[in-house]
């Protein structure tokens, strides 16, 4: 029963997120648009509102945008020059009056009922933030960082350290509560973050990271390739995780080091 | 010309002048040669004034209005319920960081430069994201973006964590200057009406909410990436622009320009801020010609 209720809440959450500001932005345009009453300083805030909203969606004017923009921002960037959020608002108040005057005469409960009714599609349509599902792991995936990494500091205390670990770890080996630096950075798998330097990084580490990241179908390296590479690194912490616990016996006998569970993962410190 | 300001215009003003002095320092820090230290010092003198003046020009200004408010009187109930709702909304979002605790990390690397920055005390000594130093460099449209430097002096005044200090700081403080914005386009939307001003911050409010469930809307900015420049340019600087837009006050939207051009990476300086105000007062000149000439007929 309890899954089926997750089930619901998610299923509703799922339901009501793509695209429905953009839906309700057309549709209150269309509702200002044909309202008879239209105050004079507004107007030029709706034409602004209607010709840029048009301009986002007309391919050629959106290339134009985004050339404009520069090619460092993505589509969905040309949109910050609609005030989608202004306009949205804008066209609630004046919806919400509307019909405020269509009840006039009726009870004052029947007037607030129907305004809080309004409000609530609103907050019920929200879901408070919390539709953003994809990003709901990154609080844990940092919690268990921060205990690796919390572990490294007590098992080397004092010692700047190379780390070699997951990305899921590595992301976080330079946020500021850990005394290492990483042997690659996370522009090696956020492509987007590659805008901000031109170093690059050499084809081996990139076959470092399929490996342990998991890519199985794209990276062609073995347990042993690994390890070898790693000898002549100046790496002094490895972490690997337990769904590659069958590589920990190479690595401890390629490095000559032991490696200790920790959690769902396994280090080693040379 | 300064009577027409409101307490919103002098807060945002304010925050301009900030990243003003935010980037003038970067740049002397970055060619200078000289260290985060000095920076933060020089900072922090430039960074008081501006408040100092923010804040001598905004009790004026509330002055005035508090005189206007006094004359209209407080408010009807359903005034204060509008401002009771706005108040638990923003507070809400003012907490959400700490409440939700997850953030969208890609393709940001803030912290990790504040962090780099702060290590070195010298700006872009090492590339942020491995503590090595370059082997190639970086490019310098993004080398002279002043944000993280403002976050990195901050931090070293203050003494702040980079990590609490730009994801649970930086975003609260986003949330207010937010709200600032909207507060000042609310003036430009309904300029006599308070209670309509109330309705649409609290629809805004919520529509931030609505708005957090896709990267690149205005609610997933201010919720889950709050600290990044495109999120104070999408809701800050932009409704601030087109708040002038909406009173007419175009040259002073070179502000908003100028402060975006300090943040993020535009087209050669030509933002989102000067592209808004230059559209805005081109659909105001075919609106006016068209009413004139209608009129004529």
């Amino acid at each position: 029963m309890l899954k089926l209720l997750q089930t619901a809440w998610t299923g509703w959450r799922d339901f009501t997120t793509a695209g429905k500001l953009p839906a309700l932005l057309l549709a209150l345009l269309l509702f200002v648009w044909f309202r008879s009453r239209k105050e004079r300083e507004t107007k030029t805030f709706l034409l602004y509102t209607t010709v840029t909203t048009a301009l986002c969606i007309l391919p050629f004017t959106a290339a134009f945008l985004m050339l404009y923009q520069t090619r460092f921002y993505d589509y969905e960037w040309i949109w910050s020059l609609v005030p989608m959020t202004a306009m949205i608002g804008f066209g609630g108040v004046l919806l919400i009056e509307d019909c405020s005057r269509m009840l006039r005469g009726k009870r004052a409960w029947v007037r607030g009922a129907f305004l809080a009714a309004l409000c609530g599609i609103l907050v019920i349509c929200s879901g408070f933030g919390l539709g953003s599902s994809g990003f709901s792991d990154e609080a844990a995936q940092r919690a268990q960082a921060h205990d690796i990494y919390t572990y490294l500091e007590e098992a080397i205390p004092g010692r700047h350290y190379r780390i070699w670990a997951p990305k899921e770890i590595l992301a976080y080996s330079r946020v500021g509560w850990a005394d290492c630096d990483p042997l690659y950075g996370r522009n090696l798998w956020d492509r987007h973050l590659n805008a901000y330097t031109y170093d690059t990084y050499p084809e081996e580490l990139e076959q470092l990271e399929l490996w342990i990241d998991g890519d199985l179908e794209r990276g062609d390296w073995t347990d042993e390739r690994c390890a070898e590479y790693l000898a002549g690194t100046d790496v002094t912490c490895i972490v690997l995780p337990v769904r590659l616990e069958g590589a920990v016996g190479t690595f401890e006998e390629v490095l000559g080091i032991t490696a200790s569970p920790q959690g769902e993962y396994y280090i080693m410190i040379r | 010309m300064f009577e027409r300001y409101k307490v919103t215009d002098w807060v945002l003003n304010g925050l301009i002048f900030c990243i003003g002095a935010a980037e003038a320092v970067h740049l002397v820090c970055l060619f200078g040669g000289r260290t985060v230290g000095f920076g933060s010092s020089l900072f922090m003198v430039l960074a008081a004034f501006c408040v100092l003046l923010t804040v001598v020009a905004s009790l004026f200004a509330g002055k005035r209005r508090t005189e206007a408010k006094r004359r209209a009187g407080f408010g009807d109930r359903t005034e204060k319920l509008l401002l009771a709702a706005f108040l638990c909304l923003v507070l809400l979002q003012l907490l959400f960081p700490l409440l939700q605790g997850s953030r969208c990390l890609d393709g940001d690397m803030t912290v990790e430069t504040v962090v780099s920055f702060l290590q070195t005390d010298g700006i872009y000594r090492v590339n942020p994201m491995t503590g090595a130093a370059y082997s190639v460099g970086l490019p310098m449209r993004i080398k002279v973006l002043g944000l993280p430097s403002l976050y990195t002096f901050l931090c070293r005044t203050f003494g702040c964590a980079p990590d609490v200090f730009v994801w649970y700081i930086v975003p609260a403080a986003v949330c207010l200057f937010t709200y600032c914005g909207f507060a000042g386009l609310a003036h430009g939307l309904f300029p006599e009406d308070r209670k309509r001003r109330l309705l649409f911050l609290v629809l805004v409010s919520l529509l931030i909410f609505c708005g957090s469930y896709r990267f690149g809307m205005d609610g997933f900015g201010l919720l889950f990436c709050g600290w990044r420049a495109v999120t104070i340019r999408n809701l800050i600087l932009l409704p601030y622009t087109l708040s002038l837009c909406l009173r007419k006050r175009y040259p002073e939207t070179v502000l908003c320009v100028l402060a975006e051009a300090c943040i993020t990476w535009t087209f050669y300086g030509l933002g989102m801020c000067a592209a808004m105000t230059v559209l805005f007062f081109a659909v105001d000149c075919a609106r006016s010609h068209f009413e004139r000439r209608r009129r004529e007929c």
